[in-house]
């Protein structure tokens, strides 16, 4: 059996729709599309792959079971990281977490446990000598990203990484608008300091 | 060591004085001179500042800030509001010319513009294979028409792997039986003919007899003679209406719970 229309060039609000229907591959379409920028949110909180796949699923699980009271007039994006910025940081302050570095979670124990925890930052360079100074950037912001406390750190990934808007992530994270900038602010010149020695 | 309570921080002095002190320490107050003093002071020095009187500005205080204002974006460096304007070039003209002139702010600025171009090019992760299986085996999805029943039991049983297993073996069984009476079939070609040949003719016999001895009952010819079309066709639309009832009632009782769903955010 086929889909009425094509689920891939739906909107969100329309998948959502369907999904209230008992659509399974509806649900199936909005896991699809949030599934990395979840992860990637939630991974670049707590550091540990593991940990971010779990947290991940239950972000999902959380939303799909809830889909019939979203309410269509806010971003399906909006809400979801909603639910995975309270699912991590909600760990971090019950866990109250070490800062994580790239080389894997200090208190990796196994080799398996520092693989787990450790950031994969691909190449993005067309040259050896580029992909490398890419990966060595790369790996020096994630690594400072990792040391920014985690409000500031749920602030400039939004903000930056996943597109948001300042007022978006100010009714996301339920902060006032002007905090918002002022964590933005302060993380950016935090990472910025992190990056001098790179312009040097 | 000394077994003497430690004397009242200075965060501790600022709870105090909020009335938000936890009684443990509170009651230290009660023992130590020194903290008493303490608290006594600070709270006469808060109450004291909270008194100081209010300082007025000179005439036209308003008018000798708006002038500096109008200046001031020419010669104060670039703040970070002007740089978020200007990472998405919609800084004023103003602050342009500043940006120009001052070798301070175009290296800020830049630091800035690259911090963002590489925080938009961090790469998306993925998450382990199967994700999407594993949220999914754990969704409510709600089931609301006969096809979505039938699509969310066949997508559930597809990524069953046991469930596919028991089928498979159901299906080899039953093909692997089937297999084995068209072969026998096959090589029994004669006896199955005159096995049917016997069954029709003892078939009709069979059924005639069954309508005599039918109508040799007591109750046959009274119900025959009361069974006018009019009251088949009652009897008939009063069987049919049992029988959905029956069906509708043993829907509701087999029904699912409806399950308890989180709220979102909570």
């Amino acid at each position: 059996m086929t889909e009425p229309f094509d689920l891939a060039s739906a909107t969100d609000q329309e998948i959502v729709v369907l999904a209230r229907e008992g659509r399974e591959a509806a649900y199936r379409e909005l896991i699809r599309r949030y599934e990395r920028p979840v992860f990637s949110l939630v991974l670049r909180m707590v550091r540990n792959r593991q940990l971010a796949e779990d947290l991940a699923q239950e972000t999902f699980i959380k939303a799909l079971n809830a889909i019939a009271s979203y309410r269509p007039e806010f971003k399906f994006s909006s809400w979801i990281f909603k639910i995975a910025n309270n699912a991590a940081i909600d760990h971090l302050r019950r866990k109250d977490l070490e800062t994580l570095s790239l080389d894997g979670s200090p208190s990796a124990t196994t080799a398996d446990e520092i693989e787990a925890t450790v950031l994969q930052v691909g190449d993005r360079g067309a040259t050896p000598l580029a992909a490398l100074e890419a990966r060595e950037l790369g790996a020096t912001i994630e690594q400072a990203i990792g040391q920014l406390r985690p409000e500031y750190r749920s602030c400039i990934l939004l903000r930056h990484v996943e597109g948001l808007a300042y007022e978006e992530i100010a009714e996301l994270l339920g902060l006032p608008l002007g905090t918002v900038k002022t964590y933005i602010h302060r993380a950016r010149h935090e990472l910025r300091d992190s990056l001098a020695h790179l312009r040097d | 060591m000394s077994d003497a309570p430690l004397h009242l921080t200075a965060e501790e002095l600022d709870l105090w004085l909020d009335s938000s002190l936890p009684d443990h320490r509170t009651s230290h107050l009660e023992t130590c001179e020194a903290c008493r003093v303490a608290a006594e002071e600070t709270r006469e020095l808060v109450s004291y500042l909270a008194r100081l009187p209010k300082a007025a500005p000179g005439p036209l205080f308003a008018d000798r800030v708006m002038s500096r204002l109008e200046r001031a974006p020419v010669s104060v460096h670039l703040g970070a509001e002007d740089l978020d304007l200007w990472v998405t070039g919609m800084l004023p003209a103003p602050r342009e010319a500043h940006l120009r002139s001052c070798p301070e702010c175009q290296a800020l600025a830049n630091a800035e513009r690259l911090l963002v171009l590489q925080l938009e090019r961090l790469p998306l992760f993925d998450p382990a294979p199967g994700f999407a299986h594993r949220v999914l085996d754990r969704v409510d999805v709600p089931v609301t028409s006969v096809r979505g029943a039938w699509q969310l039991w066949r997508s559930r049983f597809e990524r069953n792997p046991v469930a596919v297993g028991i089928a498979a073996s159901v299906a080899v069984m039953l093909g692997g039986s089937m297999a084995a009476s068209a072969a026998w079939a096959a090589g029994n070609q004669d006896l199955i003919t005159g096995l049917g040949t016997w069954l029709v003719a003892h078939g009709e016999q069979w059924f005639w007899q069954g309508v005599g001895s039918l109508q040799a009952q007591s109750w046959y010819g009274p119900v025959r003679g009361a069974l006018t079309p009019g009251r088949a066709v009652v009897a008939l639309a009063a069987v049919t209406t049992f029988y959905a009832a029956g069906i509708l009632t043993l829907r509701r009782l087999l029904a699912l719970p409806e399950s308890q769903v989180a709220r979102a955010g909570h």
